[in-house]
């Protein structure tokens, strides 16, 4: 018998060489295109440039704003008639302007992560020390929950103290080197702030909390039918030109944001200083007819509300503003600001077709039923019941199944390789994501499979927006 | 207080991908078994191409996102065995107990054990993965070592 450390050294070769690699390509189709994080930085500089007044832009060079011509396009009114439909009435709600930043750190320390100035819902800001190595940092976090202050810190003895006025806890070492300190207070009821530090003196770090500003920004329902007084006719005439198959489409800042995110050319971003994510917009493009250039598409922006026209779009490529919902005239779609069957079908390719579904839920009914316990995988605890969830379930019935050797899936007709006796017939996936666009999005992205037919209580699920 | 990192260097994300997607796949298997590592390492690249703004810029890009192949694979690991009982006939030198020995070791014994002597990360390497110091790496490492030698039957002066 060898020792312990070469029978180590023998697993850990055998399970190299056993277990295939990640794929590139693997990656890459099991996400699809989902340029969800370009949003945030968007959205951070939307808070930033507001400061200063900037202009409502999509840069993409500075040419001066393109002479208008008013084409001989038809005329038509403003149209906004929501269907009546369960999506058409969601209450939705979230927050938006929460900061959150040290307002003292020891000497050397600099921000290495998180955004300050919209905490969104992954609220982590960390800032590391000027020594290399990863264990010399400060974390600040907020949690969206009401628990006992002790469910966010590790480690022992528990100390009371007082932070900015407000009773806290604080745990761990003495001194630096030993693992984790924490210091938890809660500011407002529901709110948890926790300052955590790594090799960092208990005095630094309750200093660190003591100066620690926090905003916790204003909440806001997103609207359904929000002001439009710009027609289609206006939108399309912003665009400077007439030409056959120009296309404009009724949907909000948000969702535009999210559909061009990952599309944008290297080097351009979207600039929206202080258009919230719920704004209405028109979206009016004219695809390429350049048999040379086919993926480039002139669009404009325009606010539906003000009719303030918005500089012309980067280059996209073919067919991706196509992606967008036209919420004028009668639709049923959720609230604007919050991505529609179309398009969180276009981002995550969702499959259609008989073994297929899609629905738009929330999270209330998700963690009401025991069947999507812990799905959502809430990253700030308490999950608001009000966020709207896409719902999706594939079912496979000619797979089979090994519930005992983790997630195999193997196609019928091919061995599954080593025992087979738990094997099952059919195999189902189930995926949810958060539908909320910006800041608000909170990164849910969270899926469980079984084998057999789809449980009764997903199918059951109700669609809020159902397809006409 | 604002403290922005300057600009960072550009990496591509298929340099970034041959360089971590090895160390990322050694760690998360070395906490959830091969298939459920795996599964989890897919999910974190995953992840990472789907946030390579916010990943690019990152120091300790494997740290996080072994944090983020946890919270991504969370729902799976409630239904699934991680650790098979019994070695795969890939492994004939391996002892058929070690498995299962390693599968009940604390997550961070098992981690950190795995890595140090399994992969030859060293403790530094470790600490800045769990986000723990170095000496608590050396600590789990020699406590879990301890376990698997009991389990194994292994005596502490049976070295070749």
């Amino acid at each position: 018998m060898t020792d312990i450390e070469d029978q180590l050294r023998r697993y850990a070769a055998a399970t190299s060489r056993a277990q295939r690699p990640v794929e590139l390509g693997e990656v890459v189709s099991r996400q699809g295109h989902r340029p969800r994080r370009l949003l945030v930085g968007a959205v951070a500089l939307v808070v930033a440039l507001v400061a200063v007044g900037g202009a409502v832009v999509f840069r993409r060079d500075r040419d001066e704003p393109r002479r208008v011509v008013v084409a001989p396009v038809p005329s038509s009114t403003p149209v906004l008639t929501p269907r009546a439909c369960a999506a058409a009435s969601l209450h939705v709600t979230s927050t938006g302007g929460e900061r959150l930043h040290a307002g003292w750190l020891p000497p050397g320390y600099t921000r290495t992560e998180g955004n300050q100035n919209d905490l969104a819902a992954l609220a982590n800001i960390t800032y590391s020390g000027p020594a290399t190595g990863y264990a010399w940092r400060v974390s600040l976090i907020r949690y969206r929950s009401g628990a006992p202050l002790a469910q966010f810190v590790m480690g022992e003895p528990t100390q009371h103290i007082t932070v900015q006025g407000h009773a806290g806890i604080m745990t761990g070492p003495a001194r630096p080197g030993e693992d984790f300190t924490f210091v938890a207070w809660r500011p407002a009821p529901g709110i948890a702030l926790v300052t955590a530090g790594w090799n960092l003196h208990q005095a630094d770090l309750v200093k660190v909390a003591q100066n620690v500003s926090y905003d916790p920004g204003e909440k806001f329902t997103y609207p359904v039918r929000p002001v439009v007084k710009v027609t289609r006719a206006e939108a399309l005439r912003k665009l400077g030109r007439s030409v056959a198959g120009t296309r404009a489409a009724l949907t909000s800042y948000g969702e535009l944001t999210k559909i061009i995110g990952g599309r944008l050319p290297k080097g351009s971003q979207a600039v929206i200083p202080g258009v919230p994510v719920t704004r209405a917009i028109w979206v009016a493009w004219t695809p390429s007819s350049r048999r040379s250039d086919p993926s480039v598409e002139n669009a404009t922006v325009v606010d539906a509300e003000s009719g303030q026209t918005i500089e012309g779009l980067p280059p996209l490529p073919g067919g991706v503003l196509g992606n967008l919902t036209d919420r004028s005239g009668s639709v049923c779609a959720p609230p604007f600001g919050v991505l529609t069957r179309t398009e969180v079908s276009y981002l995550h390719h969702y499959p259609t077709g008989p073994t297929s579904s899609l629905k738009l839920s929330t999270q209330g009914t998700l963690d009401a039923n025991p069947v999507f316990a812990n799905f959502a995988q809430c990253v700030n605890f308490a999950c608001d019941p009000t966020v709207p969830v896409w719902l999706s379930v594939q079912a496979a019935a000619g797979d089979r199944y090994a519930p005992d050797r983790g997630p195999v899936y193997v196609p019928s007709g091919r061995p599954v390789g080593g025992p087979t006796g738990n094997t099952r017939s059919g195999s189902w996936t189930m995926t949810a994501v958060d539908a909320r666009t910006g800041p608000q999005d909170t990164g849910l992205d969270g899926s469980t499979s079984g084998y057999g037919r789809p449980p009764a209580d997903i199918v059951a699920v109700r669609d809020l927006a159902p397809s006409p | 207080m604002d403290n922005d990192a300057g600009p960072e260097p550009e990496e591509t994300f298929e340099v970034f991908f041959a360089r971590v997607e090895p160390r990322l796949r050694a760690a998360l298997t070395s906490m959830y078994g091969p298939d459920m590592g795996r599964e989890a390492t897919a999910e974190a690249m995953a992840w990472a191409y789907e946030h390579w703004s916010r990943v690019e810029p990152m120091e300790h890009q494997v740290a996080y996102l072994f944090r983020v192949g946890q919270s991504r694979t969370r729902r799976l690991r409630r239904r699934r065995v991680l650790f098979p009982a019994t070695p795969a006939p890939s492994m004939p030198d391996v002892d058929p107990r070690l498995i299962g020995a390693l599968a009940a070791l604390p997550e961070r014994q098992r981690v950190a054990v795995t890595l140090v002597h399994g992969h030859d990360w060293s403790h530094t390497d470790v600490a800045a993965l769990m986000g723990i110091s170095a000496s608590t790496v050396a600590t789990h490492v020699t406590r879990a070592v301890a376990t698997l030698r009991a389990a194994l039957e292994v005596p502490a002066d049976d070295r070749h």
